[in-house]
């Protein structure tokens, strides 16, 4: 179970990667298209407004998801830190449970959502905004498997363990935020 | 209702949870007491960051990034080190100046503290400098952006306060210069006070090899702030022409390959997701406390104390200041100001002054825990707590707050640019 | 029983008006409703508030054809350009008649939204930063910002000018700059955004007639009782009233207004623009039906 988990983890992590990709560089390119057209071209582009939002959206609920998996949210640990570690241990499992609560619901009520908004047309691309509604639960989904990792290693919810903040400490030549 | 679910909110932030979790489930918990949909948490939580204008956040973390990768930030201060380097604690001094030139060519914070923030935070690292000073220097310098213009948040108060955008633009000009200097004058006094290193002497041949090295990086705000003031693209597009400006001096110097370069995407796409989820789970609790008529309620409160004008503005600003700890800016203004202005008219009160006031206290929410983007921009790119980003932004903080101070005594400091570049 | 509104429309529009004037009646009535009003893009704008009224998290909203044709394509008839001789009667007159109804069902089942009635958007005219627009001539090559709608993209590529879509927030600045030359909006935003500073020359062109169509949640509406619908019903029709007067009076104060700012308000002769727009009449005859298109025309 803990094998089949940990492996799903890393080919879902890929896929992260994949849309991550897909959505800025498509937000980079099409934004430089409408630029490109509007002026350059003089012929603005209708489209391109309705496509940077679409990739927005996935960029900001994958990447969500991928940041779930680098321990990159933002959190405050100060005061969990002061605590005896029999306390915070017991704090630890207690947020976790909030934590997958509030990303259950999120999916689930997210997928619900997405599909009962279907009907909505993207006037100038003329096609369902499912294809941007659709990225929130799917983020939250995939938010949902990292967490179930942490959990299966051992370790809470979002907290970095000391191997990575060393390695961030450590490596100040490297790019920060990988 | 709503304290029990602001104190839910506090707790879960004090004992570790990440903070779009602490913002979102209190919020289902009020909709669920409620009898409101649960289906209204993806609506908002989607629609608030369904806002094309927010892809200037990503474009500039990129360009920071790859300004970083591709050694133009090395580039940059290896000039600035030779211009100002000699003086103690001069690193300091480019940050705040570097903002400065970035806000020429931004109207968010949070763009601006994770793109100079990258920069700046990693070069003053290298040097020696308390890496926590560092933060502390450019989150404060970060809330130059929306102050000096353009400005999204001006953009949004002109809009709903029935003000002159142009007016409150001019208006935001002497005031970002001022505290241009009161954050310098800061920056000074830290530097003597803990020792902070200067570096080597000051050398005309060294400035000028600096100079020649760094000429193409330094191209890059000019790109920026001539393709915006010329016409070519608005502010958020301006974000793209610094990517790919970037992207293309890095294949020039040799120093970024493709490889390189989707890793930087990717690992700038998950600090999108980490930096925008907050601002989007934000949008859920705004929306709770709309329906809570919170800032109405509060607004109401300051108006029932005291008829002075002055006294109006100052409880005005103390009330946007609180709810700024919490929220966006935008929603803030968006409740805030139409509670306000029949009285602000009434108390005949310049509407440029306290616009502009009433704006610079939004972006300062920016910079104050627990809620802050440009915070948790500068804490994700300088890898420190956001705790101690924070403390060591205090002073920075206090600095912008006598800077308030000589703004509510000063008017003339804001209004007077206005009246004579649009008359009255 | 607590009912919602929210809207995104700024202090002192009609349609921010009437609803702050529908909770103050309903406050005073024997109905027992309260309403709570969100104004001003409070909870998001108006695709969100639609959104929010189908998932039953707000009661009611008003917005715009356009961005209701998104949920509700029937309504997008109503978009086309110079489909009304003026906008002081003939619209009226189609939305309260058969045609209104006919839509209204339509509405109903494409999108679940229960139509409660049609509330003025005034009509929509030409502003540029440089050129007082005459003929359609005037502007050929101008780049102008649209809502990303087709039917406004088609309409103004039509009249030779380069439709731009682009956020609103950013539409002031983008005049300022010149990364656009020119706007349309009706008299009400363009003196509420200020988009007159930067775009002085205005062009009563009434390209388009805006309905705000009020909707509501059907679920919402049906835990009323039969007694509390009718006075609430009647109370509305009242505010309706009352709001569509409210935009004929505004229009005149905004433009005395205007005037006084400084910006030059151009008449043009609307014939030559409703003949270099007569081709979209045709594209989206195709769609909503010629019949009925002729009817809204021919209703008087
Ligand atoms: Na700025
Ligand atoms: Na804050």
């Amino acid at each position: 179970m803990r094998k089949y988990l940990l492996s799903a983890e890393q080919w879902l992590v890929r896929v992260e990667g994949l849309c991550i990709l897909l959505a800025f560089s498509g937000l980079i390119g099409i934004m430089f298209l409408q630029v490109l057209y509007r002026f350059v071209l003089s012929d603005p582009l209708a489209f391109t407004e309705e496509i940077s939002r679409i990739c927005m959206i996935w960029l900001v609920f994958i990447g969500g998801a991928r940041a779930l998996y680098e321990a990159e949210h933002f959190i405050v640990d100060f005061v969990v830190n002061a605590m005896p570690p029999a306390l915070s241990n017991s704090v630890g499992y207690l947020i976790d449970a909030v934590t997958l609560i509030f990303m259950s619901v999120m999916a689930w009520v997210g997928f619900r959502t997405s599909f009962f908004g279907a009907s909505q047309i993207m006037p100038a691309l003329g096609i369902s905004v499912i294809v941007q509604t659709i990225a929130m639960p799917l983020g939250f989904a995939m938010m949902l498997v990292h967490a179930l990792v942490f959990l299966v290693k051992r370790r809470h919810i979002g907290v970095p363990d000391a191997a990575t903040i060393a390695q961030r400490d450590g490596v100040v030549h490297e790019p920060v935020g990988v | 209702m709503l304290a029990i679910v602001l104190l839910g909110i506090f707790v879960l932030i004090a004992l570790r949870a990440p903070i779009f979790v602490a913002l979102g489930a209190p919020a289902l918990a009020y909709l669920y007491a409620k009898g409101i949909p649960f289906g209204l948490a993806p609506q908002r939580i989607t629609g608030t960051v369904n806002d094309s204008i927010l892809a200037a956040v990503p474009m500039f973390l990129l360009a920071g990034r790859l300004m970083n990768f591709c050694g133009a930030t090395e580039r940059i201060f290896n000039l600035a080190q030779a211009l100002v380097g000699h003086i103690r604690g001069g690193l300091g001094y480019v940050a705040v100046l570097a903002s400065m030139i970035f806000s020429a060519m931004s109207g968010s914070a949070a763009a601006d503290a994770v793109g100079v923030g990258t920069v700046t935070v990693k070069a003053m690292r290298e040097r020696g400098y308390d890496p926590a000073f560092a933060a502390g220097v450019t989150l404060s310098a970060s809330t130059l952006a929306p102050i000096i213009p353009p400005s999204i948040i001006m953009i949004i108060y002109g809009a709903t306060a029935n003000v002159s955008i142009g007016k409150l633009f001019v208006g935001g000009l002497l005031p970002g210069l001022m505290i241009v200097c009161f954050l310098m004058a800061t920056v000074g006094f830290l530097s003597h006070k803990r020792g902070y290193p200067k570096g080597e002497s000051f050398s005309f041949a060294r400035l000028w090899r600096a100079l020649w090295d760094a000429s193409l990086v330094i191209l890059t705000p000019l790109f920026i702030i001539g393709s915006i003031f010329s016409g070519i693209c608005t502010p958020t597009e301006a974000g793209v022409i610094a990517v790919i400006y970037v992207m293309l001096l890095g294949f020039f110097y040799g120093t970024l390959t493709v490889r390189d370069l989707s890793r930087e995407i990717i690992g700038a796409g998950t600090a999108v997701g980490a930096l925008l989820l907050i601002v989007s789970v934000s949008g859920l609790d705004g929306w709770m406390f709309s329906r809570e008529q919170l800032p109405v309620l509060l607004s109401g409160q300051v108006t029932s104390l005291t008829t002075d004008p002055t006294l109006i503005v100052i409880l005005i600003l103390l009330v946007v200041l609180v709810l700024g700890m919490f929220m966006d800016a935008t929603p803030i203004i968006l409740m805030v100001v139409p509670a306000i202005t029949p009285l602000l008219n009434a108390t005949g009160i310049d509407p440029i002054h306290v616009g502009v006031l009433f704006c610079i206290m939004c972006v300062i929410g920016l910079i104050t825990p627990p809620v802050g983007v440009a915070l948790y921009g500068v804490s994700m790119v300088s890898r420190l707590p956001i705790e101690r980003v924070f403390w060591a932004s205090l002073p920075f903080f206090l600095a912008l707050m006598v800077s308030i101070g000589v703004l509510v005594a000063f008017p003339q400091i804001i209004t007077f640019l206005p009246s004579l570049m649009f008359g009255n | 029983l607590e009912l919602t509104a929210a809207h995104v429309n700024p202090q002192g529009e009609p349609s921010n008006t009437a609803f702050a004037e529908l909770a103050e009646r309903l406050k005073s009535s024997k109905t027992g409703l309260s309403m709570t009003v969100f104004p001003q893009g409070q909870v998001g704008d108006e695709k969100d508030a639609i959104e929010q009224v189908r998932l039953g998290a707000v009661t009611m909203t008003t917005v715009a054809t356009s961005n209701l044709s998104a949920f509700a394509p029937s309504a997008g008839v109503f978009d086309l350009p110079f489909l009304f001789e003026n906008g002081d009667v003939q619209p009226w007159v189609v939305s309260d008649g058969p045609i209104g109804e006919e839509i209204a069902a339509k509405i109903e089942q494409e999108s679940g939204l229960k139509v409660l009635g049609w509330w003025s958007g005034g009509e929509r005219h030409a502003f540029t930063r440089t050129v007082d627009v005459k003929t359609p001539a005037d502007l050929d090559g101008t780049k102008i910002r649209v809502i990303g709608s087709p039917v406004y993209l088609d309409t103004f590529n039509a009249l030779g000018a380069k439709a731009t879509p682009m956020p609103y927030g950013e539409v002031y600045t983008a005049l300022a700059t010149g990364t656009i030359d020119a706007a349309e909006n009706d008299s009400s935003g363009y003196r509420n955004m200020r988009f007159y500073e930067q775009a002085p020359h205005l062009s009563l062109t009434g390209h388009f007639f805006l309905y705000k169509v009020v909707v509501a949640n059907v679920d919402a509406l049906a835990q009323l009782t039969p007694d509390q619908r009718a006075e609430f019903d009647e109370i509305f029709a009242e505010v309706t009233k009352h709001q569509r007067e409210l935009f004929a009076t505004n229009m005149t104060d905004d433009l005395q207004y205007l005037k006084a700012q400084g910006v030059t308000v151009t008449q043009p002769d609307k014939a030559p623009f409703i003949e270099a727009t007569k081709p979209v009449i045709d594209k989206y005859a195709k769609i909503y039906g010629e019949d009925l298109i002729k009817r809204i025309q021919a209703s008087r």
